[in-house]
């Protein structure tokens, strides 16, 4: 059954959200009625609507800025200014303002099936080109994988070429920035795809743990060891093998696993015999092993085995267009999860989304998001949901807390706004809160030049 | 039908009307539901309803003042009128009902001398106060119509969902 199009009246005379509210109903729509701008505003915080007729003049909140709050806070809800003679301009600012229509009373009845037609219409076009959109968004995921941004696109080129190979791959990346997605990409696109995927992280195991669980081990083999069992190295038979943390692994773990790399062999706890294993190896790290093999912490050995190709994962300030297809993203998920009607992020929420600098990268921008959803009271998502986030926040210019003149600072600033928009003129100067021209100002006299 | 005869539609002319219209409505409605049509006595005319700045008549008015009227075994009644129909947001209506409501009123001011058109507005009028919407099927009396020429593309039936439902309801 086709869902009915929904149409709220928002009239202050009783008379006329009566007249209209029964001529919606008896047109099969599913009509309700608000007799003010902010109890229309109170009701679209509920529940969306398709269409809003608004009445010009209202005690309180005028339809002008219902029609502004409405193109602002829900776009997808269409907004006809019903006005009477001798009211015309302010209609024409309606339209101004994004109305979709209006019409003046009195109208005849078949003005109003006009307006409904057109707006059907325009309705109609809009899913097709929502699902349109939806086809392309696919072409901005890759496996799980989301990001259309240009460190993405050649990550995503990079996991294609990796996965044709077998060779052990070091995913490199901040905590949250999606290793393990990229791990299952590289495991989904090779030629190991119908086999496991088993991931394991390596920080979470104590040592004795992770031999036992890695290695497998027979019955008796030692204390508790009621029935034997096999190693993950065994249950991987053929797929793809991936160890998260790697960093973590003890210096006598980091010998035994080398062992199996080198000689693709494992000897069960309990057992002499050694027996064939098959897998390909994916480890990840947030650490730098480089650093580690100098301090000696990791053996340069085992580096060099599971280092034949690196994949360096972004953080997510380095990719923040990419913030905007990862909130609708969450917000699509998190909604139908909690069963709660979010599906909007205002422009200046998703401004600062943007300019966030997500230390815990995807991973926290993935909390934020839901905890926002579980929390809000309403619809849209605004500025004061994400308060959490920029509470404490003095600066996004300097971390370092070092002495430095406003003249430096002032470049810094403009630099980072500048490499997270991608040099686009316009967005950072929107950001910084100057026009282009100064911008273009700030850039020479700082002899800033894109890389 | 003695359930029909206890809750017949009622009729009531307001001012004057036609003794033609009347049959043509009364015949429309034997021969479509079965239904026996109660005439009362003609009323005054609406004069209560008449707006000086649109001059015309309020449907809702001439509605609500109907529906205070005690016309016993009717459980529904449709006032005939021959004045000019107003809603507040619209220039005229030809007939006005709440859905199911207990009254409705039909106007024949803008219908010329064809009978034909006010037993479409009439039965369209009684569907209402049936529950129905307007329907979408090509040739049923419930379809929309906002000018003489969209009505007289009607029929002066129901189309067979929409007389299931007004059958239903009437003869409950």
């Amino acid at each position: 059954m086709l869902q009915k199009i929904s149409v709220l009246i928002v009239d202050d005379e009783l008379i006329v959200r009566e007249s209209l509210f029964h001529w919606f109903k008896r047109e099969g729509y599913a009509a309700d009625t608000a007799q003010s701008g902010e109890a229309a505003l109170g009701k679209l915080e509920q529940q969306s609507f398709d269409v809003l007729f608004v009445d010009m003049k209202m005690p309180g909140m005028g339809g002008l800025e219902l029609v502004r709050q409405t193109r602002e806070l829900y776009p997808d809800s269409a907004v006809v200014i019903i006005t009477a003679y001798g009211s015309i301009d302010t209609a024409v600012e309606a339209m101004k303002q994004g109305a979709a229509d209006y019409l003046l009373k009195p109208f005849k009845p078949d003005q109003l099936s006009l307006v409904m037609e057109k707006i059907l219409h325009q309705m109609r076009m809009d899913d097709e080109c929502r699902f349109l959109k939806g086809e392309l968004d696919k072409r901005t995921r890759f496996d799980n994988i989301i990001g259309e941004s240009q460190v993405m696109q050649q990550l995503y080129s990079m996991i294609t070429d990796v996965a044709e190979t077998d060779a052990p791959v070091l995913v490199l990346g901040e905590t949250g920035t999606g290793k393990e997605l990229v791990a299952k990409a590289i495991h989904a696109k090779g030629l190991r795809k119908n086999s496991p995927f088993v991931p394991i992280n390596c920080g979470s195991l104590p040592d004795t743990l992770m031999e036992s669980e890695l290695f497998g081990f027979t019955r008796g083999a030692f204390t508790g060891a009621h029935t034997g069992r096999k190693g993950y190295f065994e249950v991987v038979a053929g797929g793809t093998l991936f160890l998260d943390e790697i960093g973590e692994v003890s210096q006598r773990m980091q010998v035994d696993l080398l062992r199996v790399l080198e000689d693709k062999k494992i000897t069960k706890i309990g057992e002499t015999t050694p027996r064939d294993v098959d897998f390909r190896l994916i480890s990840a790290t947030r650490q730098d092993l480089h650093q580690m093999v100098r301090a000696g912490t990791f053996r340069q050995d085992l580096f060099f085995r599971i280092n034949v190709i690196t994949l360096e994962v972004p953080p997510l300030r380095d990719r923040s267009s990419d913030v905007p297809l990862l909130v609708d993203h969450f917000l699509a998920r998190y909604s139908s999860e909690t069963n709660r009607l979010v599906d909007r992020v205002t422009p200046a929420a998703m401004e600062a989304l943007i300019c966030h600098d997500w230390p815990g990268n995807v991973r926290e921008l993935e909390n934020a998001v839901e905890r926002a959803v579980v929390l809000s009271k309403s619809r849209t998502l605004t500025l004061a949901d994400f308060g959490f986030l920029f509470q404490g926040r003095a600066s996004t210019s300097t971390h370092d807390g070092s002495m430095n003149t406003l003249k430096q600072v002032e470049k810094e600033h403009v630099r980072a706004i500048l490499e997270r928009t991608g040099w686009n003129i316009s967005r950072a100067a929107k950001i910084l809160g100057v026009g282009r021209t100064t911008l273009h100002r700030i850039i020479q006299r700082n002899k800033l030049e894109k890389p | 039908m003695n359930d029909v005869r206890a809750h017949p539609l009622g009729i009531l002319p307001l001012g004057t009307v036609d003794q033609q219209i009347i049959g043509s409505v009364a015949e429309a409605f034997a021969g479509q539901l079965g239904i026996d049509v109660k005439f009362f006595s003609p009323g005054e005319p609406p004069g209560y309803a008449f707006d000086r700045h649109r001059i015309q008549y309020d449907a809702a008015l001439i509605i609500k003042n109907v529906e205070s009227m005690d016309f016993k075994s009717c459980r529904r009644v449709v006032a005939l009128v021959d004045v000019d129909l107003f809603v507040p947001v619209f220039t005229f209506v030809f007939g006005e009902a709440r859905k199911g409501g207990g009254a409705a009123v039909a106007s024949v001011f803008r219908l010329g001398d064809q009978p034909e058109r006010i037993v479409k507005i009439t039965l369209h009028e009684f569907g209402h106060l049936c529950m129905l919407d307007h329907c979408h099927q090509q040739g049923c009396v419930m379809n929309f119509s906002s000018d003489l020429g969209t009505l007289d593309k009607l029929p002066p039936c129901f189309c067979r969902y929409c007389l299931g439902q007004v059958k239903f309801m009437a003869l409950r």
